[in-house]
C-alpha cells in the first residue's frame, strides 16, 4: 500500500497540483479578508497589506517599521519584537522553505497567471544570458539591504520619515496587489516630498515593468525579490530541501529547461546533495521532468516526499500513451 | 478635509432651534451657522494648512473649535467642542501623473522588446559541409 502511495505521488500531474494549489492560495491571500481569515503579518510571501482584504502581511512590512524606530527604542524593549517577529516568520517559514514562493506568494501566481496568457498567445519567452542573469540575480540583494539599513538609517535621524517602508513605495506588489479587490488608490505619486516623489514614481515604473516582464519572462520579478534572498538565508532551517543525487544525474538538461527561474546549477552541478539555489521557488517542475529515479527528490524531514522517476517522467510527458498506442 | 460632518446641539435633551454656532480654524477664519429646526446644522472640512510644495506633513493636525451660543433668561449658554482632523491625501497625490508614468513604461518597455527581438531574427540558413 506504502509503494502504491508513492508511486502515485511520483506520478502526479504537478502541472494540475500545482495550479489548485496556487488558485486557493490565491484566493486566501488576497481575499482572505472577506472572510475573516486574519494569519498575521509575518507571513513570508507578498501578501499586501495595502490590499485592505489581504489574509495577511508580508514580514517586510512590520520590518521596516520595526527597524525604523528609534535606536534607543530599538535596543531597548523594542528589540524583542523585533526578535519575536523574526521567530513568527521562521516560524512560518520553516514549513514550506521557498515552497512559499511557488505555491503560496499570490504575486508569484500572478506571474504564472500573466505567462499563461503569453502562451495562450503564442508569443515566445524570453531568458537571460547566464552572465545577465548572474548579475541580476545581486539586485535581490541590494534590495533587501534596503529593506534593513534604510530604516536603521532612520532609526540615527540619518534620514527622515519620507522614507519609511522604503521598500513599499517602490514595490509593484503595493499597486498591483490591492488592484484585485477594485482598489486604485495606490496608482499615485505621493507629491508630499521629493523623496516620496521618487520613490512613488519609481513604485509606479516598476508597476509597468512587471506587467511587460512578467508578460516575457517567466517569474520575471522572483529574481528581484528580497523576501527570495530572506528565505535562503533561513533555508537550510526548512524541514522541506530539494535534494539530488548527482551520481544518477545524467545532465540531459530537462530540468534546467522547465526551470522558470533558469537556475543552471540545477542541471550542471552534480557533487552538491543540497541543490536548492537563492533564486529556486521550489516550484519542483525540474523534479517532475528529471527521467532518472530518485536523481532529483523532494524532501520532508529527511524522507523522500516526491522523487523524480522513469515512469512519472514518461506518464507526464504522454510516452505511456505512445507506447501504448503501439502495442496495440 | 473635505467630508461633511452632521451635528446636533440639544438644550436640556430638547433640540436647539435657531442657536448660533461658530466653527473657528486654527489661522483664525470663522464661519457662523445657526441650527436648523431639528437642532442640527451641517458644513464641510476645508483646508486650513498651506505648506510649501513638496514640503507637507501629511500627518499635519489642523484643529478647530466649534462654539453653541445659546440665550435663555438673559444667561447666555456657550458651549465649546475642540476638534482636529489631517490632511486628505488628495491634495498631495496625483493619479494622473502615476498613470502617465505606468503608461510610458509600459509602452517605452513594450516596444524595446519589440524592436530587440525583431532585431535579433536571424533569417533561416542551412548548415552545408564541404
Amino acid at each position: 500500500m506504502f509503494k502504491n502511495i508513492r508511486k502515485s505521488i511520483n506520478n502526479i500531474n504537478l502541472h494540475r497540483f500545482r495550479f489548485i494549489v496556487q488558485l486557493l492560495t490565491f484566493i486566501l491571500f488576497v481575499y482572505g479578508g472577506y472572510f475573516a481569515i486574519n494569519l498575521g503579518s509575518r507571513l513570508p510571501i507578498f501578501a499586501c497589506p495595502y490590499n485592505e482584504k489581504a489574509a495577511g502581511a508580508c514580514y517586510l512590512v512590520p520590518l521596516q517599521h520595526q527597524l525604523g524606530m528609534p535606536t534607543q527604542v530599538l535596543l531597548g524593549s523594542a528589540g524583542i519584537a523585533v526578535i519575536t517577529g523574526i521567530l513568527v516568520f521562521l516560524f512560518w517559514f520553516i514549513f514550506l522553505n521557498k515552497a512559499w514562493c511557488g505555491y503560496a506568494c499570490p504575486f508569484g501566481t500572478l506571474q504564472d497567471w500573466i505567462t499563461k496568457i503569453r502562451q495562450f498567445f503564442g508569443i515566445r519567452f524570453s531568458t537571460y544570458t547566464q552572465d545577465i542573469f548572474e548579475k541580476l540575480s545581486k539586485i535581490k540583494y541590494i534590495f533587501l539591504a534596503i529593506v534593513i539599513l534604510i530604516p536603521l538609517l532612520m532609526g540615527v535621524r540619518a534620514l527622515g520619515t519620507d522614507w519609511s517602508a522604503t521598500f513599499c513605495k517602490i514595490c509593484p506588489a503595493r499597486i498591483i496587489s490591492p488592484m484585485f479587490i477594485g482598489d486604485f488608490s495606490e496608482w499615485r505619486i505621493d507629491f508630499s516630498s521629493i523623496t516620496s516623489i521618487v520613490l512613488t514614481s519609481l513604485g509606479m515604473i516598476f508597476a509597468g515593468l512587471f506587467f511587460v516582464g512578467s508578460f516575457v519572462k517567466k517569474r520575471f520579478f522572483c529574481l528581484f525579490c528580497p523576501m527570495s534572498a530572506l528565505h535562503f538565508i533561513f533555508s537550510k532551517f526548512s524541514i522541506l530541501q530539494l535534494r539530488k543525487n548527482g551520481s544518477k544525474c545524467t545532465k540531459c538538461g530537462d530540468c534546467y529547461a522547465v526551470c522558470d527561474m533558469q537556475i543552471k546549477d540545477i542541471a550542471d552541478n552534480v557533487t552538491d546533495k543540497n541543490i536548492l539555489r537563492d533564486d529556486c521557488i521550489l516550484c519542483l517542475k525540474c523534479v517532475a521532468a528529471c527521467p532518472e529515479d530518485d536523481a532529483l527528490h523532494f524532501d520532508i524531514f529527511n524522507l523522500k516526499a516526491f522523487s523524480s522517476t522513469k515512469e512519472g517522467f514518461e506518464k507526464r510527458m504522454g510516452i505511456e500513451k505512445i507506447k501504448d498506442e503501439h502495442e496495440h | 478635509m473635505g467630508e461633511e460632518l452632521k451635528f446636533k446641539a440639544l438644550f436640556e435633551e430638547k433640540p436647539l432651534i435657531n442657536a448660533k454656532v461658530t466653527i473657528t480654524l486654527q489661522t483664525g477664519w470663522k464661519r457662523e451657522f445657526i441650527t436648523d429646526e431639528k437642532g442640527e446644522f451641517t458644513f464641510n472640512l476645508i483646508r486650513d494648512y498651506f505648506p510649501q510644495n513638496n514640503k507637507i506633513d501629511k500627518r499635519f493636525k489642523e484643529e478647530f473649535i466649534i462654539t453653541l451660543e445659546h440665550k435663555k433668561d438673559n444667561i447666555t449658554y456657550l458651549l465649546t467642542y475642540p476638534l482636529y482632523y489631517y490632511l486628505n491625501d488628495n491634495d498631495y497625490m496625483s493619479y494622473e501623473y502615476g498613470l502617465i508614468l505606468i503608461f510610458l513604461t509600459l509602452v517605452i518597455s513594450g516596444v524595446v522588446i519589440y524592436r530587440f527581438r525583431k532585431n535579433r531574427t536571424v533569417t533561416f540558413k542551412e548548415t552545408r559541409y564541404v
